[in-house]
């Protein structure tokens, strides 16, 4: 037989060609940078965030040279307490997430490719437990378990994200497992583990790693509500929320130094902001390919 | 003739709906031969794919009865686990399902996916599948195959598509293949290409083919036997040299007046038979056509016409036959 090149040629106008758009990789460089400050915040020359630097001292220091953002009403510097601030913020709120996503996606997984009364049971275990505002569980849980660590806090953050997680991989994987390739897979002889990391997973990772994201987002916000109530990390460890929470008391006289604000404030709702975007955008990018497919 | 390779005995398939039983196969019952091509035809809820996918033992186990027999080279599939069917599939049975756009899997290399079935099927080692795989694409009719090789589904078009379909379910040489309206969807000269390459394939390997489709026009001329159904059921069966000389039920003939003609414009609207299909939810009492059929009488809305022989090799389910003789 002969093929007619002409009506089987590559469709190329078919082909998804959509682009991310430059406001999604500046999102991503300011993330990026961000991450990596923090990770490598004690190797990257910053000065001290804790110890006072008697050489330039001033409380309530303006911004300088020596100090980018100023010095706080201790005297530390408060470019160096942003950057590493952001280390417990970004531990807590990435830690929690992969908790979350390990158990809860894992078991979505299972649970909705299965199906049956695991699947049923589950989904309404989970349904019932997302009736709960997960906020002030954690809230509750965290006032009795002083001091707050930050593994208390990914542990007790992470388990209360499960549910969620659990909703949205289960619906994607409802929704590849319906997929025709899924079943001529199947009859092809796949076995169920197969079927799972080769054909369930590639489907239902994008939609995790956006929700993954967002999720980053609203566990760092968490955080910062949680160091207004004072149950967040005790000093003298901090996080960008506990600065914050520092800092509020601190923009009156006698220090009135804004700079203790305005600085890690600054930095946190840019991070949210950019983990927002890139999780929108990354969501509606995976949504539209998929219609199209 | 030895026995047949597939013989498919009063099989029924009952779905467990929340609004009551659907019967969606009643009491089917015909065979395939080794080489033998057949087609089922009928109307959308005819109940074609739900025959397809019970003959290949891919019904659920929940919510679904299953009754008859479904006989693969001797072995029952009716009610057996999928456990116990996995080693037929893929090297003694395989299924072209209807969408090539979501029987790829989007986000993995068309290669990828067929060397997958020949590793998983037959067991080859990963490198041995991927120069099997670039074969296959070749068979298939794949211009630059090695190219084709890495891309992904929606870099082809629909019929290319669906020759990487054919190439995956025939990689595992399957002696039956089930064909669910391989070409739907397919715009015409397209749709030619792929039956013309599932004919080529099927006389290369040998394998005996089940070609399911609503369009008449695509079995008269591609098949060996013909069986056209309604509601579930079998209403005639007959060699497809007699289709347009010798059919006896008013369904087919109706059917026959739907077809598309070469004359028409293709995707124009054809005459469809007049009324729908009965609701299955419903028991149903005498011919599950009399609603539609111009030759009803009142024997047939009492009693249901059993599929009777015309003394040759068709045989019909019908009170008043049509008596085309030409
Ligand atoms: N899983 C299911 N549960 C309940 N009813 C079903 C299920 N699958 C199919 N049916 C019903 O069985 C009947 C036959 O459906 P089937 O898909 O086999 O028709 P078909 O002949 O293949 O039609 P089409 O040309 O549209 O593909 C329909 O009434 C359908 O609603
Ligand atoms: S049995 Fe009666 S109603 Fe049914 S097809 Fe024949 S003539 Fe029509
Ligand atoms: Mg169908």
């Amino acid at each position: 037989m002969d093929v007619d090149n002409k009506t089987v040629e590559v469709t190329l106008e078919n082909v998804v060609t959509k682009k991310l758009g430059p406001v999604f990789w500046i999102c991503a460089v300011w993330i990026a940078i961000t991450v990596a400050a923090a990770i490598l915040a004690p190797w990257i020359g910053l000065p001290s965030p804790t110890v006072v630097d008697y050489n330039n001292f001033s409380m309530n220091g303006p911004m300088s040279a020596a100090h980018w953002f100023g010095t706080n009403d201790g005297g530390q510097d408060i470019f160096a307490r942003v950057v590493y601030g952001a280390r417990i913020s970004l531990e807590v709120s990435f830690g929690s997430m992969l908790l979350a996503s390990l158990i809860g996606g894992t078991a979505a997984i299972f649970a909705a490719y299965k199906g049956g009364i695991l699947d049923t049971i589950s989904n309404a275990v989970m349904t019932l437990i997302l009736a709960f505002p997960a906020a002030l569980a954690v809230i509750a849980i965290l006032s009795f378990w002083m001091p707050t660590t930050p593994f208390k806090l990914i542990l007790i953050v992470g388990i209360s994200g499960i549910p969620l997680i659990f909703r949205v991989v289960r619906g994607a994987t409802l929704a590849a497992a319906r997929k025709e390739y899924v079943l001529a897979a199947h009859v092809q002889g796949a076995k169920t583990p197969r079927i799972i990391f080769k054909e369930i997973i590639p489907a239902v990772w994008p939609t995790a790693v956006a929700f993954f994201i967002l999720g980053v987002a609203s566990v760092i916000m968490l955080e910062g509500a949680l160091a207004f109530l004072g149950l967040s990390v005790q000093s003298p460890a901090f996080s960008w929320g506990t600065l914050l929470n520092e800092a509020r008391q601190k923009i009156y006289p006698p220090n009135q130094n804004f700079n203790m604000l305005v600085w890690p404030c600054l930095d946190m709702v840019l991070f949210i902001v950019s983990l927002n975007f890139i999780g929108d955008r990354l969501r509606s990018y995976f949504d539209v390919t998929e219609g199209k497919l | 003739m030895n026995t047949p390779l597939l013989v498919v005995s009063d099989l029924h398939t009952t779905f467990e709906t929340p609004r009551g039983l659907l019967p969606a196969v009643r009491g089917v019952s015909f065979s395939v031969a080794e080489n033998q091509t057949v087609g089922i035809v009928g109307e959308s809820g005819s109940g074609k794919t739900v025959l397809a996918r019970t003959i290949m033992g891919l019904q659920p186990i929940r919510g679904v009865k299953l009754s008859g027999s479904v006989l693969l080279n001797g072995s029952e599939i009716v009610n057996r686990p999928h456990d116990e069917l996995r080693h037929l599939w893929g090297s003694q049975v395989a299924m072209i399902f209807q969408d090539p756009m979501t029987s790829l899997n989007p986000v993995r290399k068309v290669g990828d996916q067929i060397a997958e079935s020949l590793q998983v099927g037959i067991g080859l080692k990963r490198k041995e599948a991927r120069a099997r795989a670039l074969e296959l694409l070749v068979q298939v009719g794949i211009p630059s195959p090695e190219d084709r090789f890495h891309a992904y589904p929606s870099h082809l078009s629909g019929g290319m598509r669906q020759r990487v379909v054919i190439a995956s379910a025939l990689s595992c040489n399957p002696k039956l293949v089930l064909a669910d309206e391989p070409t739907t969807g397919l715009d015409v000269t397209i749709q030619a290409q792929i039956l013309d390459l599932l004919d080529k394939m099927k006389a290369e390997r040998k394998m005996s083919t089940i070609l399911v489709t609503h369009d008449l026009g695509v079995v008269a001329t591609r098949t060996d036997h013909i069986y056209v159904m309604y509601a579930g059921r079998i209403v005639e069966s007959l060699p497809t040299a007699d289709l347009h000389s010798h059919h006896r039920h008013p369904y087919t003939a109706a059917l026959l007046n739907s077809t598309p003609r070469i004359e028409n414009k293709s995707h124009t609207r054809l005459t469809a038979i007049a009324g729908s299909p009965p609701n299955l939810l419903k028991p149903l009492t005498g011919c599950a056509f009399a609603a539609r059929c111009s030759y009803a009488s009142d024997v047939c809305r009492t009693q249901t016409p059993e599929l009777r022989s015309d003394g040759g090799s068709s045989e019909f389910a019908c009170f008043n036959p049509v008596g085309v003789t030409v």
